[in-house]
């Protein structure tokens, strides 16, 4: 008898043959194909993006005239604090870890990921705390919600959401810690893996203390709402996760996305390579935000740690690009919208690091939690530059995740994106970010505070947020044409070899490690070499 | 004449499951970290001393929590047993030693709600103290960690009896065990900062 397995890179084992609904959604949502479940991911995050930008269009708009908003007063804090949370738990986190579901296991020369059946659940518990947290916000709950059932309700979804999210991550590190190919040693595994391995270890130490500060909030609040306030309070206590120096966490994939597709463009190994590999490390060092819990530890801003802290956020991504520049200077670059993707996220992602150092300078009245310091003005942690900075932060990590769907895609579908229609993508995301971290980094100095719309500043504070407004409907705009463009090129457009990129890791190659020893970080460019 | 290739080597050993425990544990730690840290923030800000943090009608047993800590630590040392008696092959011992150690996690819920029993203190505070909130989500968590600690060394010691380890294959055994280990550090934590120290 002869039996024929279809392997996972033939399409009709993908699923394409498949046409009935049912079955299709069924294959899909119980599936143990890391590419899948990657793919799953990352495609839902793109969607909450979207729906994330939409929020953020409107809440920006109707800052314009601040006497004359048309948005339901009340529900602008929630919309608010929807779209900060939102974007970085529903939106990029989910990206960045689909990614590394998808691709991390290819990079080292893994079959699958490490349990792939957590990995599924991991998709499916998030999703499920998605939906509990959307339909929370939607029913009146969430951060300064009217509902008591619905802002618990909001809490409960959040820990499943971030719980989903560190199973994931286990899978990741795990993968990279022992699914490695024989010959691939920690110091040879690809920039974007190891960049994983750093983020999702950060991960996993940072995002617990959150579970349990929510877990707190949420027996608080069903009982009687003693030590920590009601619903308007919640966001003091979980804003450290997704502000700086945490947000530093959602970008830190970029790097290693940085440090991959640069030296392939160009054509050339990376120089300094172990460089890269500590700054991304210490880019992680400096992610980990559970020390700096304003809803604890009012000075903890004014600590000297936290100064370092933050010029410390900016040298990694210095240093990344640094060497990324270094790369294109020493080979021969061709030009691709995965590298205008990596290189526009690289420069959103130091404006925001750069962003980062005024944070903890109490001279200028930052980060008091009674909302005004001592010279009577407005201080940075109720102004609108902790978001501002979070969302440029944000916005990098998505543009990365933008780029990383357009590099890795033809090895994901088989297809590539059109490189013509999507790399103008990339100039106009980084547009977008520069402009809603600078106008809104700048209206904060005129006092516009954080969450809310209706306020009395003085300043040319139109203006500006008529600027921020744009460069959110820019982003909006990015996901919105990252979305078609995939749906598109992944379906209709050019079919591709295995490698369109003359890539340097193993991703890139179906022979694995049965036929090819891996004898440096860069075994295929070792194989042209030779 | 016939040629025969000498065989393959044996795959490396990816110790998935212990790694992966063990970063689990480490998101276990600093989960109960956190919990910790808000409990004394707020017994510091109410005052920093037992008298002032402590509702007056409460009393919290002592000997049950010690108690609870001697159990804790033998149920790591009866975890690790189960690893020893694995790297040996027996598996009969393996899955002895796991239900001693789930018998001992069981006794500590019972500990526990022995304890609760024993302050019938009501979760909503009746002065405005935040002493009631954090107590019970602290403990409840543990409790709730323990509960995870029996259902997997329930399931491991199942699969020790059906065959599923041996003694060049005790990675499950040894992730119980960790696991095991983890709660026992935890619960030190908790205990120190909630019963102790209260």
């Amino acid at each position: 008898m002869t039996m024929t397995e279809a392997h996972l890179d033939n399409p009709a084992s993908t699923g394409a043959v498949t046409t009935d609904v049912v079955a299709r959604v069924t294959d899909w949502t119980t599936t143990v194909d890391h590419r899948h479940i990657g793919r799953l991911f990352a495609g839902s995050g793109l969607v909450a993006g979207l729906g994330l930008m939409v929020v953020a269009v409107l809440l920006a708009a109707d800052r314009i005239n601040s006497s004359a908003t048309f948005l339901p007063i009340d529900a602008t804090y929630q919309m608010s604090t929807l779209y900060r949370v939102g974007l970085a738990f529903l939106a990029v986190a989910p990206i960045v870890l689909g990614l590394a579901i998808a691709i991390v296991p290819l990079q080292v020369g893994a079959s699958n990921i490490a349990f792939p059946r957590a990995a599924t659940l991991s998709y499916v518990t998030w999703l499920g705390g998605s939906v509990l947290v959307v339909g929370a916000f939607i029913a009146n709950g969430g951060p300064g919600g009217g509902s008591n059932w619905y802002a618990e309700l909001f809490l409960a979804g959040l820990v499943v959401v971030i719980l989903g999210l560190l199973i994931a991550s286990i899978c990741v590190v795990t993968t990279v810690a022992t699914l490695r190919a024989p010959g691939l040693t920690l110091d040879r595994v690809p920039m974007f893996s190891f960049a994983n391995l750093i983020a999702c270890s950060v991960m996993l130490l940072s995002w617990p203390v959150l579970i349990a500060n929510l877990v707190d909030l949420y027996v608080s609040h069903r009982y009687g709402q003693v030590p920590f306030g009601d619903s308007t309070k919640f966001m003091s206590y979980i804003d450290w996760a997704f502000t700086h120096p945490g947000v530093t966490l959602f970008a830190l994939p970029l790097l290693g996305f940085i440090g991959d597709v640069v030296p392939t463009f160009a054509r050339v190994r990376q120089p300094m390579r172990a460089v890269m590999m500590v700054a991304i490390g210490f880019a992680g060092l400096n992610s980990f935000a559970a020390d700096v819990q304003r809803g604890l530890n009012a000075n903890t801003a004014y600590r000297p740690l936290m100064i370092l802290v933050s010029l410390g956020t900016v040298l990694p991504f210095l240093l990344v690009l640094g060497l990324s520049g270094l790369a294109v200077r020493s080979g021969k670059p061709t030009l691709g919208a995965p590298l205008f993707f990596a290189l526009a996220a690289g420069v959103a992602a130091l404006l925001a690091a750069a962003m980062s150092v005024l944070i903890p300078f109490r001279r200028l009245g930052l980060m008091d939690p009674q909302g005004v310091s001592a010279d009577g003005l407005r201080i940075i942690n109720s102004t609108i530059y902790p978001a501002a900075q979070a969302s440029t932060m944000l916005f990098a990590a998505l543009l990365g995740g933008c780029g990383a769907l357009a590099y890795w895609g033809p090895r994901l579908w088989g297809r590539r994106i059109d490189d013509k229609k999507l790399a103008p993508l990339a100039l106009l995301g980084l547009l977008g970010a520069a402009l809603v971290g600078i106008a809104e980094g700048i209206a904060a100095f005129s006092d516009q505070p954080i969450d809310e719309v209706a306020f009395s500043i003085s300043g040319p504070h139109q203006l500006l947020n008529v600027l921020a407004t744009v460069g959110y409907g820019l982003m909006a705009l990015v996901v919105l044409g990252t979305i078609g463009l995939a749906l598109r090129g992944f379906t209709k457009g050019e079919v591709t070899g295995i490698d369109p990129w003359e890539g340097q890791s193993l991703e890139w190659t179906v022979e694995g490690t049965n036929q090819l020893a891996v004898t440096s970080a860069q075994p295929l460019y070792d194989r042209k070499d030779a | 004449m016939a040629l025969a290739l000498p065989a393959a080597p044996a795959p490396a050993r990816t110790r998935s499951q212990l790694v992966a425990t063990a970063f689990a544990c480490a998101a276990g730690l600093m989960f109960f970290g956190g919990l910790l840290a808000l409990y004394a923030k707020y017994r510091h800000l109410a005052g920093g001393t037992t008298a002032t943090w402590v509702p007056k009608k409460v009393r919290i047993p002592e000997i049950p929590s010690n108690t609870m800590l001697i159990t804790m630590m033998l149920a790591s040392i009866t975890a690790q047993w189960a690893v020893y008696a694995m790297r040996r092959g027996n598996r009969r011992d393996t899955s002895l030693a796991l239900a001693v150690t789930s018998l001992f996690g069981v006794a500590v819920v019972n500990a526990q709600a022995f304890i609760y029993s024993q302050m019938k203190m009501p979760i909503r505070s009746a002065d405005g103290k935040a002493f009631n909130v954090l107590f019970y989500t602290t403990t409840g968590s543990f409790m709730f960690a323990v509960i995870i600690g029996l259902g997997f060394a329930a399931v491991t010691a199942f699969r020790s009896l059906g065959g599923r380890f041996s003694a060049t294959e005790t990675e499950g055994v040894s992730s119980v065990a960790l696991y095991w280990h983890f709660l026992t550090v935890a619960f030190a934590g908790v205990w120190f900062f909630v019963y102790v120290t209260k």
